[in-house]
């Protein structure tokens, strides 16, 4: 089976690597590793920089962390020219395996560690400068997400409708908070942007 | 499977399983979690789910929530390849997706309100975020620095002013 030819078997193992590589030099998340996405890709022959692009948008679009969405279909890319349906589905698993091999390694590391500084008071003056950073962070990220949401790319045009649709949640949030499962409630605004937008 | 648009909009989602029903972590243990997680090699959700998992079960635990936030991509990266190809600019898709991203802006900023409550408690922290905010906003600086940049403020205040900055650690 082609699937399981040796050149098959050896682009596995290069997606397997490629990624594992990615994964451990790659600080702050998804999208920090786009640049070292681009540059592996081109050189294995596995996807042109404009057709990665799509990839992005499409893994931002869809559930899940962009970074594993973009190693899941390259990996089925490269996986499907060497070894078919099959050899797609094995691509897009042993890339998808690499990247996660290094979140593996040094968090358990970095967990043991952490456990044996618990009272270090170095360690929680880290903390306390890095947390109100990390919620800087998060409200970046979110602020990223709304600007590509109400606004289009270049700020002539304004989405109303789903600026609407986020204070209606909002408020449901301010209202309800715990009642209401987050999972829920993106369901039911995919539903309604089907329906109005 | 429900986080659209990267590991940070994971947050709400965490917030509900683990803090309200699961009782594991606290809002701020999250906030802990959060912060190793973007600055540990690898995507943010991957690290912090392995985290949470190692922390509550052990080794196995982590690889299991790590196979548990990557599963869903997998089968909805290669379902969507093996069944649309390339091509996932469908109308209805996309209008699906734009409401939930609205819901997500919510969720998010919803949580980050909530961790500001929990943790931004003093005039330092305050003066971390607000500072943090102008440097990414303003400056567009890049979030490795404003991490590096976050920690060794934090070690300069307790270095500087030990018996102010004692008391508020924990």
């Amino acid at each position: 089976m082609e699937a399981f030819s040796i050149e098959a078997i050896k682009v596995y193992f290069d997606l397997y690597f490629t990624f594992l590589k990615i994964g451990f030099f790659s600080f702050g998340g998804g999208l920090a590793m786009v640049p070292l996405f681009v540059v592996e890709f081109q050189k294995n022959g596995w996807m042109e920089p404009e057709q990665f692009y799509n990839v992005l948008s499409l893994a931002q679009m869809t559930p899940g962390a962009i970074a594993v969405n973009s190693a899941t279909f390259v990996g089925n890319e490269a996986g499907m020219a060497v070894g078919g349906r099959l050899g797609a589905l094995i691509g897009g698993l042993f890339a998808t395996a690499g990247l996660a091999t290094p979140s593996v390694i040094c968090i358990v590391a970095l967990s043991e560690l952490l456990r044996k500084m618990k009272q270090n008071q170095w360690k929680q003056a880290f903390f306390f400068g890095i947390k109100p950073v990390t919620i800087a962070l998060i409200f970046f990220a979110g602020w990223k997400i709304a600007e590509s949401t109400f606004f289009e790319e270049s700020y002539t045009e304004v989405h109303y409708g789903s600026i609407i649709l986020f204070l209606i949640v909002a408020a449901l949030l301010k209202v309800f908070d715990k009642k209401i499962h987050p999972i829920a409630l993106i369901a039911c605004s995919a539903i309604i942007g089907i329906v109005i937008f | 499977m429900f986080t659209f648009g990267g590991g940070y909009a994971m947050v709400p989602l965490l917030e509900k399983e683990l803090i309200d029903k699961k009782k594991w972590l606290t809002n701020d243990e999250l906030l802990e979690i959060m912060s190793i997680a973007q600055m540990t090699p690898g995507t943010i959700a991957i690290n912090a789910a392995t985290f949470v998992g190692y922390r509550e079960k052990g080794f196995l635990g982590g690889i299991m929530t790590t196979i548990g936030v990557m599963a869903p991509s997998y089968l909805v990266i290669t379902l969507i390849y093996h069944l649309f190809n390339t091509s996932f600019e469908h109308p209805i898709a996309q209008k699906a997706f734009l409401g939930a991203r609205a819901c997500i802006v919510a969720l998010i900023g919803h949580s980050v309100w909530k961790m500001f409550q929990g943790s931004v408690k003093d005039k330092f922290s305050f003066g971390i975020f607000l500072g943090a905010c102008i440097l990414l906003f303003v400056f567009h600086i890049h979030p490795i620095l404003l991490i590096v940049l976050g920690a060794v403020t934090g070690i300069l205040l307790l270095v500087t002013m030990p018996s102010k900055i004692k008391k508020l650690l924990k």
